[in-house]
C-alpha cells in the first residue's frame, strides 16, 4: 500500500474543540489518483494535512510507504518529506526571489544536489509542464495558471512518490485547469506517483481514480468515479518524462 | 541561493541594520582607538619626563641628601637625585613644586615654550597651564609638614609645555621647578629631600632593588615605575568605563534595530518559511540561511564601522586640533581592532536575531497555512 490510515482521528483543543476527523480509515495503492471532497469545514483539508505529513492525527496510525511517520521525530519527518512527499498549496506555492527554475531546483537543493544539476532537473520538469521558456521568469512575470504549474514541477523534483495537492485549480482559468490537470494525469501515468487532491472543483473528479467524500470528519461515501477524458498531449509529456527518467538516474534518486 | 534572493528584496530594511551595526562599531572602534591612543602618549610622556626606575618617597622632607650619595655609589645603580616634591597654593590653584638641583635642573625634559630654565636661586620654570609669562613674580602659599605655612615667592624665568597637553585634566600638574638648595633654604630644612630619583644600569635589577629599599626604608614609600603606570590606568580604567557605557548603548541600539528587522523580516517571511517547511526543506537549513543573511549584515556593518570609527577617530582628532584643542595625540591601527570591530558586529548581530531565529527553528507549517487560509 502506499498510503494507510487506520482508525485517525484528529480533535483541535482550542478556545472551541473541533472534531476535525472521526475514525478514518483508508487504504490507497500505489499510482492512484483520489480525489477528497466534501463541504468546507468537512475535514478534507486535514486528511490532505495528514497524509502529507504536515499535522499529525490525535489517535490512529498513518503509513506512507510503509511507514508509521505518526511517531517520527520533527527533524525525521523533514527528510521524509522532502524525499517522498510532493505538496502544492492552493495558492503562494513560489518564493517570490526565486526564479522558475530556481523554485523547482529547491528541493533538489536541499536534498545536496550540485546545483547545476538541480537547475539541469529543473529545466527538463519545466520542459514537462509547457513552461520550458519560462525558466528565468520570477514568480510575479507569470500568470496564477503558469505559477501553478510550476509549483507542480517543484513537486515532483525529487520524483516522490507520494502527491498531495491543495485545491489545485482554485486560482486558476479555465484553460490552466485542463494543462494542470493534465499534468497530474501525466504524473500519475509515466511516474506511478499517487495523487490525492483535496479540492471542490467537479472538474478535477475526471482525473480520479478514487473519490473520497467527507462530511464531519468522517468518510461519507468512497467509490470509483465515471472516468471521463482529459486532454493530455502524452507524447510530449512522455518525451519530457523520458529526458527526466535519464536525469534522476543521474542524480540517483 | 535563499539568502541571495532575500537581500535583494529587502535591501532598505537590511540596510537600516546594517548601518546600526555600522554605527555601534564605528563608536567603539573609535573610542578604543582614542583610549590606546591617549594612554600610549601618556604612559610615552610619563617614561620621558620621568626616567627613574625607582622613586623613594617620603611625606616629610626627611631624607638626608648622604643618603642620596650612598645610593650612588651602589654598583648596580647609574643614577640617583635628590629632590623635593611638594604642593603649594597660587592664586587659589593647587600646584606642584619641584625642587631639583641646579646642575639637574633639566631632569624632568623641560619642554621650553618661552623663556629659559633656571640658573639661579629663586628662578623657577612653570607649567604653561598656570597662564603667566617669564618676568612674573609668583607668590605661592605652602604648608609645612608640623602645621605651619610659608609663602615662596619666585620669580618666572621660562615658561615650559604641559607635558600631557593639559587633555587629561586628572594629569594637570601645574608644575613650578625651582632650584633644590633655594628650596631647602627658604623652607628651613637643612640637606634633607622627600624623594630620590634612581635609575638603574640594568633595568632587570629595578624589581630586586625595590624589595631591597622597601626593606631597608620601611618608613618611605618605594614606587617603581610599574606602580606609577598603573595609577595612570586606573584614571584610563575611568575613562574606559565611560566610553563602554557610550559603546554598549550604541551596540544595544544596534542590537535592537536588528531584533526588530529580522523579527519584521521573520513575520513577513512566515509564508516562504512555512512553504520550505512544507517542501521539506529544514529547519536547520532555513535558519542557517537567515543566519547568513544576518552574518552578511554584520560583516558588512562591521568593516565599514572599523573603517568609520578608526578614520572618524583621526578626523574628530584633527577638528579638535584645528579648533584650539589640544589633542594631537598620535592614533594608531591596531590589528586587535578588525577581531574587536568584527567580533561585536557578529555577536550584536546574532545576540538581535535570536529571538526570531528561535521562532523559525520552531515554525510549523501547518501554522502558516492557517495563518493565510
Amino acid at each position: 500500500m502506499a498510503v494507510e490510515l487506520v482508525d485517525v482521528t484528529k480533535i483541535y483543543n482550542g478556545t472551541v474543540r473541533v472534531v476535525a476527523l472521526e475514525h478514518i480509515t483508508l487504504s490507497i495503492s500505489r499510482g492512484e489518483t483520489v480525489v477528497i471532497m466534501g463541504p468546507s469545514g468537512s475535514g478534507k483539508t486535514t486528511l490532505l494535512n495528514i497524509i502529507a505529513t504536515l499535522d499529525r492525527p490525535t489517535s490512529g496510525e498513518v503509513r506512507i510507504l510503509g511507514v508509521d511517520v505518526t511517531k517520527m521525530s520533527e527533524k525525521k519527518l523533514e527528510r521524509f518529506r522532502l524525499r517522498n512527499i510532493g505538496y502544492l498549496f492552493q495558492s503562494y506555492n513560489l518564493i517570490p526571489y526565486l526564479t522558475a527554475e530556481q523554485n523547482i531546483a529547491l528541493p533538489l537543493l536541499a536534498l545536496g544536489i550540485k546545483k547545476e544539476l538541480a537547475l539541469a532537473k529543473a529545466r527538463v520538469l519545466l520542459e514537462f509542464v509547457g513552461l520550458e521558456k519560462m525558466g528565468k521568469l520570477y514568480p510575479h512575470q507569470m500568470s496564477g495558471g503558469m505559477q501553478q504549474r510550476v509549483a507542480v514541477a517543484r513537486a515532483l523534483a525529487t520524483n516522490p512518490p507520494v502527491l498531495a495537492l491543495d485545491e489545485p485549480t482554485s486560482n486558476i482559468d479555465i484553460d490552466n485547469v485542463s494543462i494542470v490537470l493534465g499534468l497530474i494525469a501525466a504524473v500519475n501515468k509515466f511516474f506511478k506517483t499517487t495523487v490525492f487532491i483535496a479540492t471542490h472543483d467537479l472538474d478535477v473528479v475526471q482525473i480520479a481514480n478514487r473519490i473520497v467524500y467527507i462530511r464531519g470528519g468522517r468518510i461519507y461515501e468512497s467509490g470509483e468515479p465515471p472516468r471521463r477524458a482529459v486532454k493530455v498531449d502524452f507524447e510530449k509529456a512522455l518525451e519530457s518524462y523520458e529526458k527526466i527518467r535519464h536525469i534522476d538516474e543521474l542524480l540517483g534518486i | 541561493m535563499l539568502a541571495a534572493g532575500d537581500f535583494k528584496a529587502r535591501y532598505v530594511r537590511y540596510l537600516l541594520a546594517t548601518l546600526a551595526i555600522t554605527v555601534g562599531v564605528a563608536l567603539t572602534i573609535a573610542l578604543t582607538a582614542v583610549s590606546d591612543a591617549t594612554k600610549l602618549y601618556v604612559e610615552q610622556m610619563l617614561y620621558r619626563v620621568y626616567p627613574a626606575d625607582l622613586m623613594i618617597y617620603s611625606e616629610s622632607i626627611n631624607i638626608p641628601t648622604q643618603l642620596v650619595e650612598s645610593i650612588r655609589k651602589i654598583p648596580q645603580v647609574e643614577n640617583a637625585e635628590g629632590i623635593i616634591i611638594m604642593t603649594g597654593i597660587y592664586n587659589g590653584t593647587i600646584v606642584s613644586i619641584i625642587g631639583v638641583p641646579l646642575r639637574e635642573i633639566d631632569y624632568f625634559a623641560i619642554d621650553l615654550r618661552e623663556g629659559r630654565l633656571p640658573i639661579a636661586p629663586g628662578e623657577a620654570v612653570v607649567e604653561e597651564s598656570l597662564a603667566v609669562r617669564p618676568g612674573e613674580v609668583l607668590s605661592i602659599k605652602v604648608y609645612l609638614g608640623y602645621g605651619g605655612e610659608k609663602t615662596l615667592r619666585v620669580k618666572v624665568v621660562g615658561v615650559m609645555r604641559s607635558f600631557l597637553k593639559g587633555f587629561v585634566g586628572a594629569f594637570r600638574l601645574n608644575l613650578v621647578v625651582v632650584p633644590l638648595d633655594w628650596l631647602q633654604d627658604s623652607l628651613g630644612t637643612g640637606p634633607f629631600v622627600n624623594a630620590i630619583l634612581i635609575t638603574m644600569k640594568d633595568k632587570s635589577d629595578a624589581v630586586a632593588f625595590y624589595y631591597v629599599l622597601k626593606d631597608t626604608y620601611r618608613e618611605a614609600q618605594v614606587y617603581t615605575q610599574e606602580s606609577l603606570l598603573k595609577a595612570v590606568s586606573q584614571v584610563f580604567s575611568a575613562l574606559n568605563t565611560v566610553f563602554s557605557i557610550i559603546s554598549g548603548t550604541a551596540l544595544t541600539a544596534a542590537a535592537l534595530t536588528t531584533f526588530s528587522v529580522m523579527s519584521i523580516t521573520a513575520r513577513e517571511r512566515l509564508r516562504e518559511f512555512g512553504l520550505l517547511k512544507a517542501i521539506g526543506i529544514s529547519a536547520r537549513e532555513i535558519v542557517l540561511s537567515v543566519v547568513l543573511e544576518v552574518l552578511i549584515i554584520a560583516l558588512i556593518g562591521g568593516l565599514i564601522g572599523l573603517l568609520v570609527g578608526f578614520y572618524g577617530a583621526q578626523i574628530v582628532r584633527d577638528i579638535l586640533t584645528s579648533m584650539g584643542i589640544d589633542f594631537n595625540v598620535p592614533i594608531y591601527f591596531k590589528q586587535s581592532y578588525i577581531a574587536q570591530g568584527l567580533g561585536i558586529s557578529l555577536a550584536v548581530a546574532l545576540i538581535g536575531s535570536l529571538a526570531p531565529l528561535y521562532r523559525l527553528a520552531k515554525l510549523r507549517p501547518l501554522e502558516v497555512l492557517h495563518l493565510w487560509r
